[in-house]
């Protein structure tokens, strides 16, 4: 028998009994239908989280950080200059680092932790994650789309990202927020830029200093850019110049010279006889510290010349002692739980398929059964076991491979659907799926091929017992 | 010529064992037309089912054309039922649902004829029968004796050296039976088919060139 008589022969066979057929078909449709869907969601989300990590242009990214140990710590985990443990990251450090093979330009960036923020003339008051990088470095070029970039020097300006942009209600007016003033909500002690550290009374005693510790203040900052979406969408940004005035510290101190120049010269004058109890005048004075110099900064973010390099780069700057991360390694860890994630959603979709196949045993069982006469005319006829066998199998196969077919087809149906349903309730901004639409061949072809094999494997044993029926036995049936 | 040596065959049912055919010995020589006739059970039908390739002795020989396809494979002897064998049955034992000419078309697709050339010989055959008018109808159209025509031109398709017939007019009435056995004959006259018909009818078997009574297993 040729190939396209058995597909005829089984094609015709299946028309037989159609209502049979249909509810057979109709399992392997779901079940491809759940295949289909739930590998395509999983394909989407990986594609899509490739096309955003891209369009952050961080692939040729390396992230170094202070501690060696904390390189997990992920991209644009850029630390708040907290060096309780680690290598510190100073200027030489950076100088070192740009003057490295492959890479471009470095940054330094410094995190400034707020407890929140706000606008001046009122708003809810948002989350706060403000990083400090050098404006002028091609490490971390940062494009705005309304007002203007960060520029060095620039103190209590940011360039306002598109989270937080959205978070306060500017999402469609970006050049309106330009130029509002922003109140920051400081955590107790602060003392750096824009604080009011008052001079501790003479008769100060501890209640004073435990009013001081519980006192918050706002700063006053104005917005002048809006960055373009890029980097982390919760990020606002600023000059290394203002973090550095932010992060130091101030505070009154007892200036002792003065004092005792002071105490000297009471002594002297009581020594001259000249009595006088006067006043101890007030040796305080207000001493600012540049803690960044002292702990160094956060983080460096280095570009390299090629996503390539990345890793060479990282390796480098590990044997300097410092920890260093890059995109790829995220990206790759990510990708590689969304696979794991893919995986599940198919095999859970591949129980439905099992299901099916258990449908095609039961039909093709059942065909074979009423069949028995025709597997005896066509013994007489002079069909072969092997042909028998192979009617059967390529009848069941024929059955995976309509459902894998239509449910391959209500499939896409399914996801235009989705598309034009996401497209008119606009829902996708916070989704990171950007079509529901995405059928690569390999899956359309496996899809089918996968259904098709499924229900070749369900005839066997069916066919099998078809092809073993002595030609007398079948033909004595009635 | 299709000669049997010794051809024993036994069936085991429900722990009994039949035997269907013992220790038989016959020869047909080419253009016989040969009735078998014997109570139910005696081994006919065996008979016929071994001559035919259907089925395949216990022990001893059957040899067509002094070839052996006692001990052969199932292609071989697929090959065998398909190239020299027509069946025709009591009960027609056509497809439902496909056409006059499709039915005979059958044996044509298992003996791989190219698609285009099936069509002209199955309506030879159906000419053959006299049944050319009718291709394009199911069996559920024919009448009884209209399909037992479509049946023997299913037999003829690929141009057979046997047809064996078992009771080929058990499903008909006599003047159907008659014309059914005419054509049978005719056959066997005109084309020099080797013919054996399994029959009950003692009408039937008084136009054979030879009787074979079974009884038991036995040829008397």
């Amino acid at each position: 028998m040729r190939f396209l008589d058995y597909a005829k022969l089984a094609f015709r066979n299946l028309t037989r009994r159609k209502l049979r057929t249909f509810l057979t078909v109709s399992a392997v449709v779901i079940g491809a239908i759940a295949v289909t869907t739930l590998i395509s969601i999983g394909q989407n989300v990986s594609l899509s989280f490739t096309d955003m990590i891209n369009n952050m242009g961080i692939l040729n990214m390396v992230t170094v950080s202070p501690d060696q140990d904390s390189e997990g710590g992920g991209m644009l985990n850029t630390g708040g200059g907290d060096t309780t443990g680690g290598k510190k990251i100073d200027d030489a450090t950076i100088a070192t680092v740009k003057k490295m093979n492959h890479v471009v330009d470095a940054t330094p960036t410094v995190n400034l932790w707020f407890e929140s923020m706000e606008l001046k003339e009122g708003s809810k008051k948002i989350r706060s994650n403000i990083m400090a990088i050098d404006s002028d470095s091609k490490a971390f070029p940062l494009d705005v789309i309304a007002g203007r970039p960060m520029m060095k020097g620039d103190m209590g300006k940011i360039v306002i990202g598109n989270g937080n942009l959205r978070a306060l209600g500017y999402a469609d007016k970006p050049a309106e927020i330009v130029g509002k003033k922003i109140l920051l909500n400081t955590k107790g002690w602060y003392s750096g830029w824009g604080a009011d550290v008052p001079k501790p009374p003479q008769d100060r005693d501890d209640s004073w200093w435990k009013e001081q510790e519980k006192r918050k203040q706002q700063i006053e900052i104005e917005v002048v850019g809006v960055a373009a979406s890029s980097g982390d969408d919760w990020q606002d940004y600023t000059s290394l110049e203002w973090a550095r005035a932010v992060q130091s510290r101030r505070e009154w101190q007892d200036n002792k010279e003065k004092r005792e120049a002071w105490e000297e010269a009471q002594r002297s004058r009581s020594y001259n006889g000249e009595y006088s109890q006067s006043k101890m005048p007030d040796f305080m004075e207000l001493v600012t510290t540049d803690e960044m110099a002292k702990a160094g900064y956060g983080a460096i973010i280095i570009k390299a010349d090629d996503s390539k390099n990345t890793e060479v780069i990282a390796a480098e700057v590990k044997k300097l002692g410092y920890g260093a991360s890059t995109a790829k390694e995220m990206i790759d860890e990510i990708l590689r739980l969304i696979k794991i994630l893919t995986n599940i959603l198919a095999a859970i979709g591949g129980v439905s398929l099992i299901v099916a196949a258990i449908g095609i045993i039961n039909t093709m069982a059942m065909a074979i059964f009423e069949r028995r006469k025709e597997i005896g005319v066509m013994r007489a006829c002079g069909a072969t076991r092997a042909t028998v066998r192979r009617l059967f199998t390529f009848e069941s196969a024929l059955i995976g491979f309509l459902g894998g077919a239509l449910g391959l087809a209500a499939a896409y149906g399914a996801a235009l659907v989705g598309d034009w349903a996401a497209g008119k309730f606009g829902s996708l901004a916070s989704v990171p799926i950007k079509t529901f639409v995405y059928f690569p061949y390999w899956l359309a072809f496996g899809v089918i091929g996968f259904t098709t094999i499924i229900g070749l494997l369900a005839g066997l044993y069916p066919a099998l017992k078809a092809a073993k029926l002595s030609p007398v036995e079948a033909l004595r049936q009635n | 010529m299709i000669e049997l040596k010794g051809v024993t065959r036994t069936y085991h049912l429900g722990g009994e064992t039949i035997s269907a055919l013992d220790n038989v010995d016959l020869i047909i020589k080419d253009g016989d037309f040969i009735a078998i006739m014997g109570p139910s059970g005696s081994g006919k039908s065996t008979l016929a089912n071994i001559i035919g390739g259907l089925d395949t002795p216990d022990s001893g020989e059957v040899l067509v054309d002094n070839e052996s396809i006692s001990k052969v494979s199932d292609n071989v002897l697929s090959f065998y039922r398909n190239k020299k064998i027509g069946f025709i049955f009591q009960t027609f034992n056509l497809q439902a649902g496909y056409t006059a000419l499709e039915n005979v078309m059958i044996p044509l697709v298992f003996s791989k004829m190219p698609a285009g050339q099936r069509r002209t010989r199955a309506i030879e055959c159906l000419r053959a029968v006299g049944l050319e008018d009718r291709m394009n109808h199911k069996p559920d159209q024919l009448s009884g004796g209209q399909r037992q025509r479509v049946c023997i031109a299913r037999a003829l398709a690929n141009n057979p050296s046997i047809i064996i017939a078992d009771e080929p007019t058990g499903n008909l009435d006599s003047k159907r039976g008659e014309e059914i056995v005419a054509l049978l004959k005719e056959l066997n006259k005109k084309a020099g088919i080797s013919l054996i018909v399994i029959t009950h009818d003692p009408d039937v078997a008084r136009q054979a060139d030879r009787t074979i009574r079974i009884h038991d297993g036995k040829i008397s």
